[in-house]
């Protein structure tokens, strides 16, 4: 069960991949939710998100969990 | 340093008698030459003779003219020949014509101005000595200027000088006696506020000023704007101030310190105390008025209730002690530090003011960059603007609004969208209701009827009364109505947009998934009514759109403000007077805390802290290394509080408790602090929650600089010492100094230095040049000496400008069986915000408490009655208000305010929030209300905790605690 904090982190990625997804293929709708988390979240935020993502990040939308990953690698 | 008002360097100041013949100069009118008095004289095409004259220095006697209204001509004091006219036209009324010969005294002339005077006199009290206006009195100025020496009628025939006061509004006196019935305060009300509350009754000798039928003026249609109390040429309308204690002697020119219009006045004052505040003419944002709280509501200043003295305590369940400057900073310092030692450099952070000057907003940042070490600071805007920054950014380039308040006055339809202007915006609502009645098309989309809409003589063409959460459906509807109906501006497009972008954007809006007819289900507005709407925006040679928190507090706020630049930019309404995208600004300086640094990802003027050519440049100035990651926003702080990672607060002028959304939830992350450092004039509801306290300094007790919703950049000016002895500035020095990273500015005009040095758009900016020019709007830099009022004239910041793909996304905040109303916030006129100012006045006598508004539908579906307490319950929490019926707004949506702490309005709003921003969905709250009896457990709690907290703060004045 995740914490309350990172709950909200789940819920802001599937938001941010939500809407951000549109008139795009999905290799540039995971492009630019990465480059949203990485212009706008703090590092803690992105650490833990990769830590829920490691951890099996059930509740990550299909191209949240990509761009997280992503995010992983980078 | 205090500077001195000296009318002498403020010929602006001077009542020139009648208006300017166009408001904002934009075109040059011809010229006309005339002679007046034997000089050659040259004005624009349209002038007065009367402001002709006074523009070279001849001051023709007036009573009911004055240059803010239009001329009347009905005093004749202004009489003066004209060489080939008739008898001696009034010089108010009469414009120049080339070659006009003019005399302006003469015996003749002389003798009919004492004949009036004379006139005048005979029904008015000769009590001058005791008198009120006293030494600013225009009948009298004008007896002594036509030497009026004797009064022939006598004073015993039939009079006004018994007529009746009425003492209603706590702010000033209506004495009929004193009237002369020139009417300024009548036109005042009309031409000036737009509110028609005033009017002249009955005729001949028995015409007299009224506030319409029993009504006196609290109880009128009134709004205590005084701008009829600023015309009234005589003591009839005066401020009770002036009455208590005399006239002012200097003046000193500053900022209003309430909302986002940024008003310049006048602070008249005696010695150090404010006797009253006068919206000063040659302030561009107001140009010479006002509303009841820049004028009025400024008594918090001096209130019982300031906190003076710095004061710490160890835990919240302990007294306050008070303490000296250098032992409050000492602690607060040492407790940060600790904290980052045991927890980490990342687990402190700030709140920058949205209310506080840039200079202090910009010195807090850089507190969190360089003395904390990371990017944690950000600032109110998150709550409120956050939309407009990444949306305007994203799609024109630049954070902000793209016009000056007076382009309004070439806006041929305007539309207004989740905006309540005549109550946040007071000003420039005026100033909007002026053009609508001169006949601008009116288009407002909003779930509510607002007042701008029923406004005497303005005729509103479309309400879509959307449903709260679909502003996108609607505003692509919109576009796409455009498009499908080929009221594009094409050359606009071709020429400044890219192109590439413009092509993916055009098939995605074209899908008739977007047709008014297929969201008119979504958005509850009839596919019809929303065409024509469209048709009238787009067909008009100049639209403008102005948007407020109904546009940004949403799930969606970032796309509706990106789906409202790309309707401007399809129909070309970008780049010149009349036009634009204007966000209109909560706060008095929101738009400088967001162009000043506050938030986590950026450094001042909107410099990402990620790319490293504008990191070093800041790491160079302030010789420090600067952390390259973005730190975080406020609900991502008090998250981190709840979990345990992030522990200590330096909060500045921002009332987090109370405004922010799910207050059980921020009060809890509060709780959860082990260092929380509030500055602030009052002991706010945050405060409650803090060890150290500051006391902060008013927009009166300090030097700086407020920008406005129009990137106007305003001096505010100390008119009298900080109450603690310190300006916030100063304040944040200290600490910084305690935290090993000491700041040397001696004056905010330094501070501004470093600012100019550091942001490419306000290189040109200095103290210096604000005084040359009184206000600059931003950019100001080399291609824009002077500052930039208009933005995106030639070319975008960003080259081309860029459409943005908005889908519409429903919040997940729905209404269902449990929650079957959904609750919308929003402000009232008379209070600000949270209310600790205007609380702290008499503007309580307007709304003492928050009530819930609610159609009569869904009232008499419930039992509920006018008056009857009602429990509001969302997924967040529940609270309790009074009912106020309403058919505001529409059946299913329910409105309140958030001015009263008690009322809890937070405690029932949710954690969503923007996509992009997480600003908070204030707009947007499915909730239950039903009749109640009591509080809800959530007030009681916090009337004891308050309760609780206020002793504490007692005890801090008690010697006892002083002596430990």
């Amino acid at each position: 069960m995740p914490s309350a904090k990172v709950n909200n982190l789940i819920k802001m990625v599937n938001q941010i991949a939500a809407n951000i997804c549109f008139q795009s293929t999905e290799q540039e709708a995971v492009l630019k939710i990465v480059n949203h988390l990485q212009l706008f979240w703090a590092k803690s935020m992105k650490q833990d998100i990769i830590e829920y993502y490691q951890q099996g990040g059930e509740e990550l939308s299909e191209l949240s969990a990509q761009a997280v990953a992503r995010l992983a690698g980078q | 340093m205090i500077s001195y008002y000296d009318p002498k360097q403020h010929p602006e100041d001077k009542d020139l008698g009648t208006p300017a013949v166009r408001l904002n100069h934009q075109q040059s009118l011809p010229q006309v030459t005339l002679e007046i008095d034997g000089c050659e004289v040259t004005v624009e095409e349209g002038t007065s003779v009367m402001r002709a004259a006074a523009l070279n220095n001849i001051n023709i006697p007036k009573l009911c003219a004055s240059d803010n209204l239009e001329a009347f001509g009905s005093c004749r004091l202004c009489a003066v020949e004209i060489q080939g006219m008739k008898g001696m036209p009034a010089s108010c009324t009469t414009p120049v014509r080339e070659g006009m010969q003019v005399t302006t005294q003469n015996k003749k002339i002389a003798k009919l101005r004492r004949n009036i005077m004379e006139l005048y006199i005979s029904d008015h009290p000769l009590d001058c000595l005791t008198c009120p206006s006293n030494g600013d009195c225009e009948l009298q100025d004008m007896a002594g200027a036509v030497g009026l020496r004797d009064v022939r009628y006598g004073f015993s025939g039939e009079n006004h000088l018994d007529a009746k006061g009425d003492d209603s509004n706590p702010y000033f006196h209506f004495d009929p006696s004193k009237c002369i019935v020139c009417s300024r305060c009548v036109r005042a009300c009309e031409e000036v506020q737009g509110t028609f509350a005033l009017t002249l009754d009955g005729r001949g000798f028995d015409s007299k000023v009224s506030t319409g039928a029993d009504n006196n003026f609290l109880s009128s249609d009134c709004v205590s704007c005084g701008a009829c109390v600023q015309a009234c040429p005589t003591s009839t309308l005066m401020e009770k101030s002036v009455i208590e204690q005399g006239q002012p002697e200097h003046s000193v020119i500053t900022t209003c310190a309430y909302c986002g219009v940024g008003c310049s006045f006048k602070a008249e004052m005696k010695g150090t105390e404010v006797i009253r505040m006068v919206p000063y003419k040659g302030g561009e944002a107001n140009r010479g008025h006002s509303c009841v709280k820049g004028r009025f509501a400024f008594g918090y200043a001096n209130h019982k209730d300031r906190i003076t003295s710095p004061m710490i305590r160890d835990s919240i369940d302990q007294p306050w002690r008070e303490v000296s400057w250098q032992e409050a900073i000492t602690f607060a310092a040492d407790k940060l530090k600790n904290i980052q030692q045991k927890y980490g450099q990342d687990s402190i952070g700030g709140i920058t003011s949205s209310r506080c000057t840039n200079e202090e907003t910009y010195l807090v940042q850089k507190l969190i960059r360089a003395a904390f070490g990371n990017n944690n600071t950000d600032t109110c805007a998150r709550v409120c603007h956050s939309p407009t920054g990444f949306g305007l950014k994203a799609t024109l380039g630049e954070s902000a609004g793209t016009q000056t308040f007076d382009s309004v006055m070439d806006a041929d339809v305007v539309m207004v969208i989740g905006a309540n202007p005549t109550d946040a915006h007071p000003v420039f609502g005026s100033l909007l209701k002026k053009r609508l009645r001169q006949g601008a098309g009116l288009i407002i989309a909003d779930p509510r009827r607002i007042d701008l809409g029923i406004s005497p003589h303005v005729k509103l063409d479309h309400h879509l009364a959307l449903r709260p959460g679909t502003n996108v459906a609607f505003i692509n509807a919109m576009a796409y109505v455009v498009v499908e109906e080929g009221l594009e501006d094409q050359s606009f497009i071709d020429e400044r947009c890219q192109q590439e972008n413009y092509q993916k954007w055009r098939e995605f809006i074209s899908d008739s998934r977007h047709s008014p007819e297929n969201t008119a289900d979504i958005t509850g507005i009839a596919a019809e009514e929303l065409r024509m709407a469209a048709r009238l925006y787009a067909k008009a040679n100049n639209a403008a759109i102005y948007y407020g928190l109904g546009v940004t507090e949403h799930s969606q706020g970032s796309s509706m403000v990106m789906g409202i630049a790309n309707l401007a930019l399809l129909t070309g309404n970008i780049g010149r007077d009349g036009v634009g995208v204007n966000p209109l600004r909560g706060q008095n300086n929101v738009q400088g805390s967001c162009d000043m640094g506050s938030f986590p990802h950026e450094l001042p003027g909107y410099q990402h802290v990620s790319k490293d050519e504008l990191r070093t440049k800041f790491e160079q100035n302030w010789g420090v290394e600067i952390d390259p990651e973005p730190g975080l926003r406020i609900p991502n702080m008090f998250d981190a509080a709840i979990d345990g990672s992030f522990k200590g607060l330096y909060c500045q002028g921002e009332d987090i408790a109370q405004s922010d959304p799910n207050t059980q939830h921020v009060q809890l992350a509060l709780s959860s602090l082990e260092c929380l450092i509030v500055q602030d004039i009052f002991l706010n509801e945050t405060a409650k929650f803090a060890h150290v306290f500051l006391p902060g300094a008013s927009f009166l007790e300090k030097d700086g600089t407020f920008t406005n919703a129009e990137r106007r950049i305003n001096r505010v000016r100390q008119v009298m010492p900080p109450l603690s002895g310190k300006a916030d500035w100063q304040v944040t020095m200290a600490l910084s100094e305690a935290l090993g990273y000491p700041m040397s500015y001696q004056h905010p005009s330094e501070i501004m230095d470093e600012i100019a040095q550091l942001t490419p758009t306000f290189t040109g900016v200095s103290y210096d040049k604000l005084e040359q020019l009184g206000s600059i709007q931003w950019p100001c830099n080399e291609q824009a000496p002077d500052g930039t009022p208009i933005m995106h004239r030639e070319s975008f910041p960003i080259g081309k400008a860029t459409f943005a793909v908005t889908e519409y996304v429903a919040t997940e905040e729905k209404a269902n069986r449990k929650f079957p109303l959904l609750l919308t916030t929003g402000r009232i006129l008379s209070q600000y915000n949270v209310g600790a100012q205007t609380r702290r006045t008499d503007n309580q006598m307007w709304h003492d408490s928050d009530v819930l508004e609610i159609h009569p539908d869904d009232a008499q579906e419930r039992g509920i009655n006018e008056g009857d307490w009602l429990g509001i319950k969302s997924r967040a929490g529940d609270t309790v208000l009074k009912a106020q019926i309403s058919d505001r707004m529409q059946p299913g949506v329910v409105y309140t305010t958030f001015h009263h702490p008690e009322s809890g309005a937070n405690v029932v709003t949710t954690d969503n929030s923007d996509w992009a921003t997480n600003c908070p969905e204030y707009k947007v709250t499915a909730v239950q209300v039903e009749k109640v009896t009591s509080p809800s457990k959530w007030q009681e709690r916090n009337k004891q905790f308050s309760k609780r907290q206020h002793a504490h703060l007692v005890a801090a004045k008690t010697p006892a605690a002083k002596a430990n």
